[in-house]
């Protein structure tokens, strides 16, 4: 019985400590991310979508760099082209900008992807040099 | 939550001021509420905007930046609810300032009218002189400032203010929430219906 309950505790641990970053990086899409480009990546009018399958598969090591450090330029999404101004989000850590991008890229029909703090701050290292 | 309803007047609002006159020999005081008219400024298709733009007509003014991360994309959401119920109402206008004077030219404000799909006619994204967009967001009594801390490097408020055609303050609303919206599209038809 003991052993039981002791399974069942362990068991409610590992679950809620798995789907804590699916939840963590839901807050933080809304947050930062979900006012402008929508609560399902859908964009709206100047603001480009995320669900954006190609554009992501295209982009995926300048992901962390347009997170971190915004962009401005003209874009072209699913056929439409953007222009503006993106701030950048300079508070966020490696660890957030890689809960971003797991939720991002996986979901709304984009293409997939994992990433970690590790991988994102090689990223950022990386990221082209501004004009 | 306030749910929206119809009133038959609506309060005038902002600063007053009493002021003394005579009418034939006799004083009169008088309080008077401040008229917010004395402003030029530049619309995204570099037509001029003044206060006899918007005399005699129903209008809403806000403060944002196309670069806002934070709460414009819900404000302009919500304007937009406001100018498409309105579309064919000619009496009433919308005035956006611009708080970016630096980045928002009157080119940046185009492309994005163009992009919101709205004509100069009935909305008026507007930039001007810094000192005088600053100094006329403390004339409707809405909070705007630089602060590089911030997301995009301003803060501002989420506020609509209701203006009459004599350039009188009728109301503030919270242009992030759809339900004060709808109250704010309620006040402007009685408004309209109090100038007709």
């Amino acid at each position: 019985m003991i052993g039981a309950i002791a399974f069942l505790v362990v068991a409610v641990l590992v679950v809620r400590t798995c789907s804590a970053p699916q939840a963590r990086a839901k807050v933080l899409y809304d947050q930062h991310c979900g006012s402008c480009h929508g609560a399902h990546g859908e964009g709206f009018r100047m603001y480009p979508p995320l669900a954006a399958p190609d554009y992501l598969e295209q982009h995926r090591e300048e992901f962390a760099c347009i997170v971190f450090y915004g962009i401005r330029d003209t874009l072209v999404v699913n056929g439409e082209t953007y222009t503006g101004i993106m701030p950048g989000n300079p508070q966020l850590s490696e660890t957030d900008i890689a809960n971003i991008a797991n939720y991002v890229y996986n979901q709304w029909g984009n293409p997939g992807g994992t990433f970690t703090a590790t991988s994102i701050a090689r990223d950022l290292e990386n990221c082209p040099p501004k004009p | 939550m306030r749910q929206p309803e119809e009133k038959s007047t609506l309060p005038v609002l902002g600063a007053e001021e009493v002021v003394l006159s005579d009418e034939n020999g006799d004083p009169i005081v008088d309080t008077v509420y401040r008229q917010i008219d004395s402003f030029a400024f530049m619309d995204q298709d570099s037509q001029l905007i003044t206060a006899s733009t918007v005399a005699g007509k129903v209008y809403v003014v806000d403060f944002f930046f196309t670069s806002c991360p934070t709460i414009c994309p819900k404000m302009k959401k919500q304007m937009l609810r406001i100018y498409e119920a309105f579309e064919e109402e000619p009496q009433v206008v919308l005035l956006s300032h611009s708080i970016d004077t630096r980045n928002d030219t009157v080119p940046v404000l185009h492309a994005y009218a163009e992009k919101l799909e709205i004509q100069s006619t009935k909305w008026h994204l507007v930039t001007g002189e810094r000192d005088a967009i600053y100094g006329i967001a403390e004339s409707y009594m809405v909070s705007a400032m630089e602060d590089e801390t911030a997301p995009g490097g301003y803060i501002h408020s989420g506020a609509f203010v209701l203006m009459d055609g004599n350039h009188h303050i009728r109301g503030y609303y919270d242009g992030t929430l759809p339900e004060d919206v709808d109250q704010l599209m309620i006040d402007m038809r009685t408004l309209l219906k109090e100038s007709a």
